[in-house]
C-alpha cells in the first residue's frame, strides 16, 4: 500500500510538472512541427496564389560576387536597384505541397 | 496514519503545483490555429515590410504560444533568420522573396534538431498570435550573415543536441536562438570557431534569466525531452528574440526593430 501511494503521489507530481513544464517550455519552445501546419493551412487558403517551392529552392540575390552567378541576371537587377524597395511576388510560397496538390 | 500523512503531502503537491500551472497561463494550451488567410497575410506583410526597407538579411521572431501562457520576459518563442532571395517554383516560375533559415526541434525526437529553409508563410504557420518580430540589422551586418549562409558556414554551427533551455554560453546543448545568435556572432566575428564564440557570448551577450521555480526544473527535465537544463548553472538563463535584439541594439549594429501586426498599415 504504501509503496503504491508512493507511485500514485510521483505520478501524479511527474503530470503536474509535465503540464507546467510544457507552458513554461513551450513559451521558449521552438516548433519542429511548423511544416505540418503549414500544409494543412495552405490547403485551406482562400486568399492568393499558393506555389510550392522546388528543388533548389531560394537563392540569395546578390550579395558577393560569388552569388551572382547562381542568381543569374534577373537576380542581379532585383538586387541592384539599392534605393528602391526591393520587389516582393504576391504568391504565398510553401515549402510542402498543400493536400490539393498531391492528389 | 501514514496513509493521512501521505493524502496531505499529495493534497499539497497537488495544490502547489496546479496553482504554479495556473499563475503560468490563464488559457489552457490549445490547438486553435488562426485562420490561414490571415497568416497568409501577415507572411506577406513581414516580407513586403522588410523588402521596403531593402532588408537583405532579417532576423524573425514569432509567436507559437498562448501569448498569456509564455514566461516572464519570454514575447516570442522561435526565432530564424530571413534572406531576400530569388525562390523557384514547382511551375517553372521564380518568385522574389524571403527565405527562412531555421533550427527545428525534431517532433519525433525531442532532443534533436534539424536545420530547414522554409518561407513566411511556413514560418508564421501554427502561431497564437497575429504579431511578427523583425529585427533588420545594419548593412554591414547584413552582408556579413548573408556571407556565412551563402558559405553554408550556418551549417557548421549547428550543434544537433537540443534543448529548449539551452544556455548560449557553452557548447552542450541548442535550441533556435542560439543557433541564430551563432550565426550573428561568426558573422561579426567572422570565425566558426565555436569555443571563441561561446567566450564571445560570454562577454558581451545578456541572455534572458527563465522565471520558473528550481524543483519544476529538475524534475521537468527529467519528465520532459528536450528540456534539459544540464547545461545551467546559477539560474537558467537562455537566447531569445528579444535578447538578441537588445544585443545588436547595445552595440549599434540595428537599422530597424519592428513589431508588426496583421493590424498595421
Amino acid at each position: 500500500m504504501k509503496r503504491h501511494n508512493t507511485y500514485l503521489i510521483s505520478a501524479l507530481m511527474g503530470l503536474s510538472l509535465m503540464t507546467s513544464m510544457a507552458h513554461a517550455g513551450e513559451g521558449i519552445r521552438h516548433s519542429g512541427q511548423s511544416l505540418e501546419h503549414s500544409a494543412q493551412a495552405a490547403g485551406h487558403l482562400s486568399v492568393g496564389t499558393v506555389k510550392t517551392a522546388s528543388g533548389v529552392i531560394a537563392i540569395p540575390l546578390k550579395a558577393t560576387g560569388k552569388v551572382g552567378e547562381l542568381s543569374g541576371q534577373a537576380g542581379d537587377d532585383l538586387w541592384d536597384y539599392a534605393n528602391e524597395p526591393f520587389e516582393v511576388g504576391d504568391e504565398v510560397i510553401t515549402k510542402t505541397p498543400t493536400p490539393d496538390q498531391m492528389i | 496514519m501514514k496513509k493521512l500523512i501521505y493524502i496531505l503531502i499529495f493534497n499539497f503537491l497537488f495544490t502547489y503545483f496546479s496553482v504554479a500551472v495556473s499563475a503560468d497561463s490563464s488559457a489552457a494550451i490549445t490547438n486553435t490555429y488562426l485562420n490561414p488567410d490571415d497568416i497568409a497575410q501577415l507572411a506577406k506583410k513581414v516580407e513586403r515590410v522588410a523588402a521596403q526597407n531593402q532588408a537583405k538579411v532579417i532576423i524573425l521572431g514569432r509567436v507559437g504560444r498562448d501569448p498569456a501562457s509564455l514566461p516572464r520576459g519570454i514575447h516570442y518563442t522561435h526565432t530564424a533568420i530571413g534572406v531576400y532571395s530569388m525562390i523557384s517554383t514547382e511551375d517553372g516560375g521564380q518568385s522574389p522573396g524571403y527565405a527562412i533559415y531555421n533550427l527545428y526541434q525534431d517532433s519525433d525526437d525531442p532532443d534533436k534538431s534539424y536545420l530547414a529553409v522554409d518561407f513566411p508563410f511556413d514560418f508564421f504557420s501554427g502561431v497564437q498570435s497575429l504579431k511578427a518580430g523583425i529585427i533588420i540589422p545594419d548593412r554591414k551586418l547584413q552582408e556579413r550573415i548573408l556571407e556565412v549562409i551563402i558559405n553554408k558556414e550556418n551549417e557548421l554551427l549547428h550543434n544537433p543536441r537540443y534543448s529548449v533551455m539551452a544556455n548560449p554560453n557553452n557548447t552542450k546543448f541548442q535550441n533556435c536562438t542560439e543557433h541564430t545568435l551563432d550565426i550573428i556572432n561568426a558573422a561579426i566575428y567572422q570565425t566558426t570557431d565555436i569555443e571563441k564564440l561561446k567566450k564571445i557570448s560570454t562577454e558581451h551577450f545578456e541572455p534572458q534569466t527563465v522565471h520558473i521555480s528550481g524543483l519544476k526544473l529538475v524534475i521537468g527535465s527529467i519528465f520532459i525531452e528536450g528540456a534539459t537544463t544540464r547545461d545551467h548553472t546559477n539560474g537558467i538563463k537562455t537566447a531569445t528574440y528579444m535578447t538578441i535584439g537588445n544585443y545588436l541594439d547595445k552595440f549599434g549594429l540595428i537599422e530597424k526593430r519592428i513589431e508588426l501586426t496583421l493590424d498595421d498599415v
